[in-house]
């Protein structure tokens, strides 16, 4: 059934966030090692753990490798970057060992002023959603499989981050009703690869609730305001 | 025929719901204003006394009517006048008030019947002069009234952060149609 939200996203757009496995490889084998990543193998790995770091000894920490150069300061909350996202981009999808990534705080905070003047600053959370996102590239974290039961503790802070297509639907979802991961595809008619993307990214920032199916419970069915199909396209479109 | 839609914004004195429907309104906001003479003079210079108005046009037939409701409480009675046959609420708070998560829950209470059959979604405002209170606060104070709802850091100035709540509304809509 077509979805009463889809917007024939862009496919460019598509394939930038969410790589471009076919729905067919997920379909064919669900606990296929193609579709499962370790985030601690990519420079998201290496990043969030400078950012913990940066977060909770308050200092100004950096990530060195691969071309790459990050300065985490302001508690973390800002990330200067020395290469573009077309670059990070390509570089968060090769896997590393683990001596690629280097992780010093600097000691002389002066250096960050001259530095950052050619460098180009991030939110440290949008940052680290887009990592998250260009790195899992319709895959989900190992450890997690495609029946777990999702429900979300709150809404990612769109207003705040890059919305890659389809993330609002499932994010919706996932935040009103406990969905396994792999239903949720066929609920909303939205490809595998976004919702495994989606995933990883919400459990990047630690917003994924994992519940057993004897923790959900039996929602009270309140009857919502019910609205035509073509209402939700047109007022979403107009506001895209 | 013509389709009328309504979406309503409320939240206290000076929180940007008139500069909210202004940054999205296809029309010239319709703003009932009037000179402040009390308390909110601390805030702001005028104050909405009956609603504020603009609207979304779609296409020729269908139309999205924003309401926003007067911020002081005297002028309650008109919040359920305004709610009447509306599709979600947009709660703004300001960040920078003595009691944000009091009036959060202050508001709540005072539209849970619209919020029960409709879609709430709340914005903060100002969390660029105070971080008093974060994202988790606000998501937590819902949690103990039992409510649900996407909470977003918003710039009410800003095209793009209203939009976001509009939209976190409807996907909220949609995604409460496949309960049950």
């Amino acid at each position: 059934m077509p979805s009463i939200l889809d917007l024939n996203e862009d496919r460019r757009t598509v394939r930038w966030f969410y790589g471009s496995r076919d729905d067919e490889k997920y379909r064919a084998d669900f606990d296929s090692s193609e579709l499962f990543y370790d985030p601690d193998h990519y420079l998201q790995g290496a990043y969030t753990r400078a950012l913990k770091s940066a977060e909770n000894n308050d200092l100004i920490n950096q990530v060195i490798g691969g071309g790459v150069h990050l300065f985490i300061t302001d508690k973390g909350n800002t990330t200067y970057s020395n290469k573009n996202d077309s670059f990070l981009h390509q570089v968060c999808f090769i896997r590393t060992t683990g001596k690629t990534y280097t992780l010093k705080p600097l000691k002389k905070p002066h250096l960050l002023e001259q530095q950052k003047q050619q460098m180009t600053a991030h939110n440290s959370r949008n940052f680290l959603w887009n990592l998250s996102l260009w790195s899992s590239r319709g895959r989900l974290p190992e450890g997690i499989s495609g029946d777990t039961l999702v429900s979300l503790t709150r809404w990612p802070n769109f207003t705040r981050l890059d919305i890659p297509p389809y993330a609002m639907r499932i994010v919706a979802l996932w935040f009103n009703i406990p969905t396994t991961i792999n239903a949720t595809s066929n609920k909303l008619n939205v490809p595998f690869c976004a919702v495994y993307s989606v995933f990883s990214a919400c459990y990047a920032l630690g917003l994924v609730k994992q519940l057993s199916s004897n923790e959900l419970k039996q929602q009270d069915a309140v009857k919502k305001v019910s609205l035509p199909r073509q209402f939700f396209r047109a007022l979403f479109k107009k506001l895209s | 025929m013509t389709q009328q839609y309504k979406l309503i914004f409320t939240g206290p004195v000076g929180a940007g719901k008139t500069t909210a429907i202004a940054a999205v309104s296809d029309t010239q906001v319709v703003s009932t204003d009037s000179k402040a003479t009390d308390m909110t003079t601390q805030r702001k210079d005028t104050t909405t006394v009956a609603m504020d108005y603009g609207t979304l046009r779609l296409d020729d037939k269908t139309q999205v009517h924003l309401y926003g409701t007067p911020g002081q409480e005297r002028f309650n009675f008109m919040w359920d006048i305004l709610t009447e046959g509306g599709i979600g609420l947009l709660l703004l708070i300001d960040n920078t008030r003595d009691n944000p998560l009091g009036d959060l829950r202050f508001y709540t209470k005072a539209f849970d019947e619209f919020i029960k059959t409709t879609q709430l979604v709340v914005g903060i405002t100002r969390m660029d002069e105070s971080r008093r209170f974060e994202i988790e606060d606000y998501t937590q104070a819902l949690a103990d009234l039992n409510l649900h709802a996407p909470v977003f850091e918003v710039d009410a100035r800003e095209k793009s952060d209203v939009s976001v709540m509009i939209k976190a509304l409807l996907c909220s809509l949609e995604a409460s149609s496949h309960n049950g």
